[in-house]
C-alpha cells in the first residue's frame, strides 16, 4: 500500500458527498432500499482515497453497495462518520474495514427513528396545521409557510450535523444514543406532534348539525345540546371512530368511501 | 392533451424531490395541487383544493417500506379534473381513489423492479466496471419518475371525459352531501396520524392540544408554539440517565 503522505478529503470531495446525499431515494428498491444511492454518495471519496488501487476501490464501493435505509435528513449523520472511518481506513494498514458498514447499521435504525418522529410526525405536521388552513382560504402564504417549517429546520440538521459527525466521528452520536438523549428527542417530538394533532382536531373537523327539535313548543337545536356538554365533541368522536377502526386493520379507503357516503346520508335526512 | 402531459409533469417532477432532491416533504397536495392549478389555468382553486386534500391526505406517508395509496397521482388528478370540468374536489376525489390505488400497485412494482439495477450494478463493479454505479441510479431515477408520470397522464385522458358524464347523472342532494364529506374527511387523515404517534402513554398531549383549541380558541400557531415549549421543558426535566432495559 501506497502510503506517502496522508490521504486526505478536500472540502469539495465533502460537499459533493452532501449535494449527492439529496439522490439517497434515487433508485430505491425494496431489496437494499438505499444503497445504490449510498454508493452514489461516497463515490467522491472512495475515488480519492483508493483512486489509485482498483481492488481497495472495489472494496470500497461493494461496501457502502450494501443493504441501507434511514431518514433522509438524518442520513448525512451516518455520511459523515463513513466519509472520516474511510479516510482513516486509507491511512491505517490494519484497519477494521468491517466496522465502517457495522457502525452504519448501528445507527440507521436510531436515527431513522428519531428522523421519522421530528420531520415525518412533528414538523410536517405542524406544516400542513398552519399552512393548510391559510391555503383553503386561498393565502399563497399556506404553501410558502409549509415549505419553509419542512425545509429550513431539515437542511440545517443535514448540513451542520454532516460536519458535526465528519469532524467528531461516531463518539458523539454514539454518546447521544447510549445516555438516552437521542431517545427524549423522540419523545419529545412525539409530544409535539401530538399536541398539534390534538388541536388539528378541535380546528379542522367540522360537525354542525343543523337539526331543531321541537318539543312541546320550546325549540332545542342539537349542536347547541353538543355544545353544552363538550366542544367540538363530535369532531373529537369521529377522528377516534376512524382511530378505532384503522387500529382494527380497516382499509383507510374503505374509511374514506364510508365518511363520503355517510355525509350524502346525513344531508339527505338533514342531519348535516 | 397538452394540459394532461404538464400536469403530469408537474405530478412527476415535485414527487421526484423525494427521490433526488432530499425528500422534504414537498411530494404533497398542499405543493402539488397549486402547482397544478397554475397550469391548468386557475392557481387559486388549486391552492384551495391543495389545503383542502392535504387535510384529507396528511396522514398518508411512505414510511419505512410501506407504500400508501398514491398521494402524488391522486391530488394531482383530483385537482386537474376538478378545475377541468368544474366538479367540486370532493367529487374528483372520489373519482380519483380507484386511480390512486392503482397508482399504488405500480409504486410498489417500480421499487421491486429497482432491485435489478442493484443486482447490475453488483455485477459489474465485480468486473471493475465502476461507470455501472451513475448508470444503475439514474436508470432507478428513471423508472420512478415513470411510475408518476404515466398513471398521471393516462388517468387525466381517461378520467376527463368520464367526470363530466358522471358529474352530470349525480342529483344535487348528493352533490351536497359531497361537498359536506370535506368537512368529515380530515378525521381520517388526523387519525392515520394518530395511527403512527398515538399511543395511551402520551393520550394527555393529544387531549391537551385539543382543549387548547376546542375550550380556548387558541389559534393552531398557538398551539404549535405551546406545544413546542411543553416539548422543550419535557426534553429539558427528563432525566438524563436511560432506564436499565433488558
Amino acid at each position: 500500500m501506497d502510503t506517502n503522505g496522508e490521504k486526505k478529503l478536500t472540502k469539495k470531495d465533502l460537499r459533493s458527498v452532501m449535494w449527492r446525499h439529496y439522490q439517497l431515494l434515487g433508485a430505491f428498491n425494496y431489496e437494499r432500499q438505499m444503497s445504490l444511492g449510498y454508493a452514489w454518495s461516497m463515490t467522491p471519496v472512495l475515488k480519492r482515497l483508493y483512486g489509485d488501487d482498483p481492488e481497495a476501490l472495489k472494496a470500497g464501493y461493494q461496501r457502502h453497495l450494501e443493504f441501507f435505509n434511514c431518514s433522509t435528513s438524518t442520513s448525512p449523520l451516518i455520511l459523515g462518520i463513513s466519509c472520516a472511518m474511510e479516510e482513516q481506513n486509507a491511512n491505517t494498514p490494519d484497519f477494521d474495514a468491517t466496522s465502517i458498514n457495522a457502525v452504519k447499521s448501528a445507527l440507521m435504525g436510531p436515527l431513522a427513528g428519531i428522523g421519522d418522529s421530528m420531520f415525518w410526525g412533528t414538523l410536517r405536521v405542524i406544516g400542513v396545521g398552519v399552512g393548510a388552513p391559510l391555503a383553503v382560504k386561498g393565502s399563497l402564504l399556506g404553501p410558502l409557510l409549509y415549505v419553509l417549517i419542512n425545509v429550513l429546520p431539515s437542511e440545517l440538521l443535514r448540513w451542520y450535523g454532516f460536519k458535526l459527525t465528519y469532524q467528531g466521528g461516531n463518539k458523539f452520536l454514539t454518546r447521544i444514543q447510549e445516555d438516552g438523549t437521542l431517545e427524549k428527542l423522540t419523545e419529545s417530538a412525539k409530544i409535539l406532534g401530538l399536541i398539534v394533532i390534538g388541536a388539528m382536531i378541535a380546528s379542522m373537523v367540522v360537525i354542525k348539525v343543523p337539526l331543531v327539535l321541537h318539543l312541546g313548543g320550546t325549540k332545542v337545536s342539537m349542536q347547541d345540546t353538543f355544545d353544552s356538554l363538550m366542544p367540538d365533541l363530535l369532531p373529537l368522536l369521529l377522528t377516534f371512530g376512524c382511530y378505532g377502526l384503522l387500529k382494527k386493520q380497516v382499509n383507510g379507503t374503505v374509511i374514506l368511501i364510508g365518511l363520503i357516503v355517510l355525509a350524502v346520508l346525513a344531508v339527505t335526512v338533514g342531519l348535516l | 392533451m397538452v394540459q394532461g402531459l404538464l400536469v403530469a409533469l408537474v405530478g412527476s417532477l415535485v414527487y421526484m424531490e423525494s427521490r433526488l432532491g432530499g425528500q422534504h416533504m414537498l411530494d404533497r397536495p398542499i405543493i402539488i395541487a397549486p402547482l397544478v392549478g397554475l397550469v391548468m389555468g386557475d392557481f387559486r382553486t388549486g391552492l384551495i383544493l391543495g389545503g383542502q386534500l392535504e387535510l384529507v391526505w396528511m396522514g398518508l406517508v411512505g414510511i419505512g417500506t410501506t407504500t400508501p395509496p398514491d398521494v402524488v397521482v391522486g391530488s394531482a388528478l383530483a385537482t386537474a379534473l376538478a378545475i377541468h370540468t368544474g366538479a367540486s374536489w370532493q367529487t374528483t376525489l372520489t373519482l380519483a381513489v380507484p386511480i390512486a390505488l392503482i397508482a399504488q400497485m405500480i409504486a410498489i412494482a417500480a421499487g421491486s423492479f429497482n432491485a435489478l439495477f442493484a443486482h447490475y450494478v453488483d455485477h459489474q463493479i465485480d468486473q471493475g466496471n465502476w461507470k455501472a454505479l451513475p448508470i444503475g441510479q439514474w436508470a432507478g431515477s428513471t423508472i420512478m419518475f415513470l411510475s408518476k408520470f404515466v398513471p398521471i397522464i393516462v388517468g387525466y385522458a381517461v378520467g376527463a371525459p368520464a367526470v363530466k358524464a358522471i358529474v352530470k347523472a349525480i342529483p344535487k342532494v348528493i352533490q351536497d352531501g359531497l361537498t359536506q364529506s370535506g368537512n368529515l374527511l380530515p378525521a381520517l387523515g388526523i387519525a392515520m396520524l394518530m395511527l403512527l404517534t398515538y399511543d395511551k402513554k402520551y393520550a394527555p398531549f393529544l387531549f391537551l392540544g385539543f382543549s387548547l383549541v376546542a375550550f380556548l380558541k387558541v389559534p393552531m400557531i398557538g398551539a404549535a408554539m405551546l406545544g413546542g415549549i411543553i416539548a422543550y421543558i419535557y426534553f429539558q426535566f427528563k432525566p438524563q440517565q436511560r432506564e436499565e432495559v433488558l
